[in-house]
């Protein structure tokens, strides 16, 4: 299964492959997979991410991955309304 | 003790009043709203005579308080008809502070003199301005330092103000004497420049940071809130390494980057104006990161941007910026939007307004989407006061009417920022609701939790929305507009208790009060008053209070919602008596 990954700032260090911060990750086709595979696939982890967005949601590592979706990773120094007060899919 | 400085463009005169007393503890936005509010009549032609502008620091400004350098400018606004306070980091609010000035309020008709301010510790006097008239910001600041020597901080306006132009800014000099931070929103650059002020000199030599009437008690709450902001991920990090403008793929991720003048909320090409790309630019080219726009500021989150040859382009390539002159008119050519950044500073033009500008005309077919030759061309336009630049400096409303388009983003004929109300219902409703017309930082503080605004509100829902808007309002109007502090302040403060009641423990201990920080929100809300009765007066209806009927019945990708945040709802934040249907 293949999804797209978009990492802001300081997360583009762990995917040096990526370009402008944007590449295809794989993971397993045989198991459900999260986000939070999807951060284990690119060595980050949960205390390195703060936002999430899943095909342009607000959501939890925990929100559950398919073939094709895109997701967004911005490292804890964003600013950004939606953590305070948006609900995260996934929850 | 405090002064008001009155200035008389009409008999020449420059006076020192005492500060009436019920005007002790106000400040910033409080006290530029509480003088336009007494002093000028609702109804009067905003660029005629009877319209005054005020300048005031914060109640924290010229004190070692962090940040505390924001400077309010108030008026009626040509562009909204509406009171309007506009504030601007830079050097001006903290040499006012130590000059022991409250608010320079100036007043009359000027006729045919063109004037200067100088400002120093020896007094205040208007001198002839006539050969400053007719100059860009740039020119203007470098000419003035000559003048009056390198320690003149600036506060003045560009051709476009001259000129009486709706969009047209009043701009601050930062660290460096660069005229690169703006009162921008709303039109005041005309309202002074139709007093024939050209420019404020501020010469703060002999002063002294203000001391306080507990200095103990004051550094002890400034230390708090310094280490607070040195130790919160956003503003030590996030702030300081790249800007505002990381907001933009962050933004596009979320939908609601506002794309070819607002019909899409996310830009393709979004990665080639990024913060990112900006930061990395910044470094290739011996640019400027961690750059403080104010003498005090501990976040730096401002920048140097070169072009390609090294050589200096502009100050503070702010997200909202990008926004407006990038993805909103489809156009990815960073290096045209800091060159358009740079003659927006120059000719003293508001970069938000004037994206919205260019999308509208764009839409209506005067220049093609995305054509960044085209767009720096029509500045000269606007420099030399041509029909064409006439046509696009008048703001957004006026130059889509012009064109006969429909689909046009303004609240109170105020150009809409960078984040689509469908998307991000809580900002629209904080653009439909401010007595500023629409403006993100009025109600963009964000500090829901310690407002204590109960459970999540989900950015698509429209329930929830007014509340947390009202709230945010009150709170921006009274511990960032009327303290003269950066709005920054909130991303710290947001999850430090400490940090946030700093803010009224510096206020306390400056003056020698109790006040907390339920006294704070208290004055804002009762700013937010205060400008929606002016607001009534000067004839504005609930209908006023609403987004373009464009948001409404049209979806925006990708979510495909629309604005649908319920109009009684947004009457409760106003103050407007519930509508009763009749039979």
């Amino acid at each position: 299964m293949q999804v797209t990954v978009k990492l802001g700032s300081v997360l583009r260090d762990r995917a040096p492959g990526f370009v402008g911060g944007e590449g295809v990750v794989e993971l397993p086709d045989d198991q459900e997979a999260r986000v939070a595979d999807v951060m284990a696939t690119l060595g980050i982890s949960s205390d390195e991410v703060n936002v999430i967005y899943l095909n342009h949601v607000f959501a939890a590592p925990s929100a559950a991955v398919q073939e094709g979706d895109r997701i967004a990773l911005f490292p804890p120094n964003f600013i950004h309304f939606s953590q305070f007060y948006l609900r995260r899919t996934g929850e | 003790m405090r002064k008001l400085l009155r200035v008389n463009v009409e008999d020449g005169t420059a006076v020192f009043e005492t500060l009436p007393q019920e005007f002790d503890l106000l400040g910033g936005r409080a006290l530029t709203s509480t003088i336009v509010s007494r002093e000028v009549d609702a109804k009067c032609d905003p660029l005629g005579p009877a319209n005054k502008i005020v300048f005031a620091p914060g109640v924290l400004g010229g004190t070692s308080a962090p940040n505390s350098g924001r400077l309010s400018v108030g008026c009626k606004s040509p562009l909204t008809g509406g009171i309007k306070e506009a504030n601007s980091g830079g050097q001006a609010a903290g040499r006012l502070g130590r000059l022991g000035i409250a608010a320079i309020v100036v007043e009359g008709d000027p006729g045919d003199k063109k004037w200067i301010l100088h400002v120093s510790a020896e007094g205040a006097q208007l001198e002839d301005g006539a050969a400053y008239w007719g100059m860009s910001n740039y020119d203007c600041a470098a000419a003035l330092r000559k003048a009056y020597g390198p320690n003149a901080a600036t506060i003045q306006v560009g051709p476009a103000g001259e000129y009486g132009m709706l969009n047209s800014s009043v701009a601050c000099t930062d660290p460096a004497g660069n005229p690169s931070r703006h009162a921008g929103r709303g039109g005041v650059g005309a309202v002074m420049g139709a007093r024939g002020l050209k420019a404020i000199v501020l010469d703060d030599v002999g002063t002294k940071t203000r001391v306080p009437s507990e200095p103990e008690r004051f550094e002890k709450a400034r230390k708090t809130l310094v280490q607070g902001l040195k130790t919160h991920p956003v503003t030590s990090e996030g702030l300081t390494d790249f800007g505002t403008a990381i907001l933009v793929n962050i933004i596009n991720e979320a939908g609601g980057l506002p794309t070819h003048n607002f019909h899409y909320g996310r830009f393709e090409q979004a990665e080639a104006i990024s913060g990112e790309t900006v930061h990395q630019n910044c470094e290739e080219r011996g640019g400027k990161r961690r750059h403080a726009c104010m003498t005090g500021c501990v976040i730096h989150c401002s920048n140097v941007y070169n072009d390609k040859e090294g050589k200096y382009v502009s100050s503070g390539l702010e997200y909202e910026t990008i926004w407006a002159l990038g993805a909103n008119c489809d156009n990815a050519d960073i290096e045209a939007i800091a060159q358009m950044d740079r003659l927006c500073d120059d000719l003293g033009l508001d970069t938000i307004e004037m994206g919205d500008t260019f999308g509208v005309a764009m839409e209506g077919g005067l220049l093609p989407w995305g054509d960044a030759g085209r767009m720096i061309a029509l500045f000269e336009e606007i420099r030399h006061n041509t029909e064409l630049g006439r046509k696009i400096g008048n703001g957004t409303g006026h130059c889509a009417r012009s064109l006969g388009v429909t689909h046009v983003p303004t609240v109170k004929n105020q150009g809409i920022p960078a984040y689509d109300p469908r998307a991000v219902k809580g900002i629209g409703a904080t653009y439909a609701t401010s007595t500023m017309g629409a403006d993100h930082t009025a109600g963009y503080a964000v500090a829901p939790n310690i407002l204590k605004v109960g459970g999540d509100v989900h950015p698509l829902q429209a329930e929830g929305q007014c509340t947390l808007s009202q709230n945010l309002q009150e709170a921006t109007a009274g511990f960032f507009d009327s303290m003269g502090l950066c709005v920054f302040l909130a991303f710290a403060c947001l999850d430090q208790p400490d940090s946030l009641a700093a803010i009224p423990e510096m206020a306390s201990a400056l003056y020698g009060v109790e006040m907390s920080v339920a006294d704070v929100i208290a004055q804002g809300a009762k700013v937010l008053e205060i400008e929606r009765d002016f607001n009534t007066r000067a004839g504005m209806t609930r209908e006023d209070d609403r987004l373009p009927s464009f948001f409404h019945t049209e979806e925006l990708p990708p979510h495909n919602t629309i604005w649908d945040v319920p109009d009684g709802e947004l009457d409760q934040v106003c103050g407007w008596s519930p509508v009763v249907e009749l039979g």
